[in-house]
């Protein structure tokens, strides 16, 4: 009972990384330009696959192989940037929307060609003998992801909080107009969201393939359950994106081990529905006003 | 004078199409259905070819009784929809006299009604044992059924002392055929199935299922499963360390497992045809010869290997011509002759159909596999 908890833990600490680095790439994108990226998961896709390709085939080293899969996936976030957003432009965000969406099957398609539709995989970073703890075992690659996910959490969290260009890229997404008006360059802050995002996605690709394995499709599965951690936490929210991630692999874990597998995307997405009915704005979302409510706090 | 020009033009033009489709020869059409693009077109295309270079060697050496055949190409994608809308223009528009394929069992299983209401003599390569069970009128299979694979396997149990078994299996239509064959058979061996339990098809991380396998005192498992669950089945049981020996689907013999999963597939158990061993079949066997002639003439013609997927089509193409040769155009008698097929040594193994056996293999046709040093060797 207790090992099986432990078990589910683990499990939970390891899938819960991966959905919340996808969901913090989500979050990164919308809070500069209220664009919902769905294409999300396909810089996750292109960082493994590359990967497989440069270390895995190839057999660079990795202190090359890393930093040049990481600059050909910011070079198509920059790309996806380029042709989604447009500042000025009266385009509404169902459009934004579809266009990513859109993005997500062409980027998967090319993968398709590029690649095969075969399942890779690269030698985990510190072996595969699984580590001991507790009488459960965990990869050591499930290490690395969590230690990622930490990282990177506390990064964005020093970079909004404490930076010039963190609160810079937050005015851009508070009100793109008066951030203009104060002489900020919204153009190069979403730019710059759009980059840190596929570096994000990217990373999260590369960490998970060894564990996970990657083929050209795999990118949807993770875009949707990353962009429902990040909803589950408050669409917006660093630190929700990272718990949402938690709390929706711990419920999959925990239906798994004590019900079973084959309730396990009933019993998550249902409790995610009810969170979402009773409170709208997601576990850590900013309570923001609309409506009668806005007017009158107008006139106060 | 310039009226006079133009009839005359009208008229020799109609008169030369007129005799130019006089001239054209008759000849057979055959509907050849296969995943020529996405997920299974490793499968498709050298079924493909396969249909081609034989359906050529046949014209070659004369045809039907002197008529050509017509192989017609469709790709069904891997999609369901997309495959009825084939059988559709097979049958309406082509009009073509017999069908070989598809390869895929969900989509098979789409189009058997299509099949049924039209009357069409279809030889189909796809594995599952449910599409001609019951048997369909106009439906028959080449390739090994997943409930001989899972016989042979559970064969194997019995034969190495298991008795307690527990099984994972995936929630879709691949998945679940197996499932209920093993719950079938498993009496038939005296095994006892102490666990069983199904997951979805496009899981990335089944430790706490298999955590809970580990937990039992199972002294085997088998773990039936296609697309990428096989690979992760067996990285994550050699993470959680699981001592039982693991039975996996037949699914793994495609070409991503051993690449994919590297030395965690030691050890790892499957049964199938006796096509990706042929080579080390003792030489008494009747299908080692079929299966090594075959590979040579398609590796001299495409310079690439054939593999087990084609080797279905290969079978399925020589009973549909005998049956053609018979059936003199008329599609209840090529039904029935290939009904009537008796002893045909294809690479799979010996086929006899039947009225209530559209499948035409045995067990015999089986043979046990284990990963030993990285490759899929045959065992006894």
């Amino acid at each position: 009972m207790v090992t099986d908890l432990i078990q589910a833990v683990f499990y939970a600490l390891s899938v819960g990384s991966m959905y919340a680095l996808v969901a913090l790439g989500v979050v990164l994108i919308y809070n500069a330009t209220m664009i919902i990226n769905f294409a999300q998961g396909e810089f996750v896709m292109l960082g493994g696959m590359i990967m497989v390709t440069l270390y895995g085939d190839w057999q660079w080293p990795l202190y090359v192989s890393i930093p040049l899969t990481i600059i050909i996936t910011v070079l198509v976030g920059i790309g996806l940037m380029k042709v989604s957003y447009r500042p000025g432009k009266n385009t509404s965000l169902i459009t934004f929307l579809i266009i990513t969406i859109g993005a997500s099957l062409v980027i998967s398609g090319s993968a398709m060609h590029v690649w095969d539709t075969n399942i890779h995989r690269f030698p985990p970073f510190s072996g595969d003998t699984p580590i001991q703890l507790l009488g459960a075992v965990i990869a050591p690659q499930s290490l690395w992801i969590i230690g990622l996910t930490i990282v990177v959490l506390a990064f964005l969290i020093y970079f909004f909080q404490y930076t010039i260009l963190g609160k810079a890229m937050k005015a851009c997404s508070l009100d793109q107009t008066a951030a203009s008006l104060l002489g900020l360059r919204v153009r190069k802050m979403v730019l710059l969201s759009f980059a840190m995002s596929s570096a994000l996605g990217c990373a999260a690709g590369i960490m998970l393939t060894p564990l996970t394995m990657m083929d050209y499709s795999g990118g949807m599965l993770l875009a949707i359950k990353g962009f429902s951690a990040a909803m589950l936490g408050g669409m917006g929210s660093i630190v929700g994106a990272v718990i949402g991630g938690f709390i929706f692999s711990f419920l999959e874990a925990l239906t798994v081990t004590f019900i079973s597998s084959t309730l396990k995307e009933l019993v998550t997405f249902l409790v995610i529905i009810n969170v979402l009915l009773f409170m709208p704005r997601g576990i850590m979302g900013r309570r923001t006003v609309e409506g009668i409510e806005a007017d009158e706090t107008l006139h106060e | 004078m310039k009226r006079r020009e133009l009839i005359f033009l009208v008229v020799t033009a109609i008169t030369l199409v007129w005799t130019l489709n006089a001239m054209a020869e008759p000849s057979i059409k055959i509907g050849c259905v296969n995943p020529l693009s996405g997920r299974v077109a490793f499968a498709g295309i050298p079924s493909k070819n396969t249909v081609n270079m034989m359906a050529e060697e046949l014209n070659k050496a004369g045809g039907i009784n002197g008529v050509p055949i017509e192989i017609i190409h469709y790709d069904t994608e891997g999609k369901e929809d997309v495959t009825v809308r084939i059988f559709n223009r097979l049958i309406q528009k082509d009009n073509v006299t017999a069908i070989i394929g598809p390869i895929e069992s969900w989509v098979a299983t789409a189009v058997i009604p299509i099949i049924e209401k039209h009357e069409i003599p279809t030889i189909l390569h796809a594995s599952s044992s449910s599409l001609v069970k019951p048997v369909r009128k106009w439906v028959f299979k080449t390739a090994a059924g997943d409930d001989l694979v899972l016989d042979k396997m559970l064969s194997h149990m019995k034969s190495t002392n298991v008795e307690r078994v527990a099984l994972i299996s995936s929630q879709d239509s691949f998945g679940e055929g197996g499932r209920e064959a093993v719950l079938s058979l498993a009496k038939n061996y005296g095994l006892n199935i102490i666990f069983e339990e199904r997951f979805a098809g496009d899981e990335t991380d089944l430790t706490p299922l298999l955590n809970k396998v580990k937990k039992t005192d199972a002294q085997a498992v088998i773990a039936w499963s296609s697309k990428r669950t096989p690979n992760v089945v067996t990285i994550n049981y050699r993470q959680l360390a699981i001592e039982k020996p693991l039975y996996i689907s037949h699914a793994a013999l495609g070409p991503d497992y051993l690449n994919g999963v590297g030395k965690h597939a030691e050890g790892v158990f499957t049964a199938s045809s006796k096509f990706a061993g042929a080579t080390e079949l003792p030489d008494s066997d009747p299908n080692k010869k079929v299966i090594l002639e075959y590979r040579d003439a398609y590796k001299k013609k495409f310079q690439e290997e054939a593999n087990q997927f084609s080797a279905g089509a290969f079978d399925a193409f020589n009973i549909m011509a005998a049956a053609l040769k018979q059936g003199a155009g008329d599609k209840g008698k090529i039904r029935d002759a290939i009904e009537n097929t008796k002893g045909y040594v294809g690479t799979y193994g010996i086929f006899n159909y039947g009225p209530d056996d559209h499948a035409g293999l045995t067990k015999d046709a089986i043979v046990m596999y284990q990963v030993v040093d990285g490759a899929w060797k045959p065992i006894k």
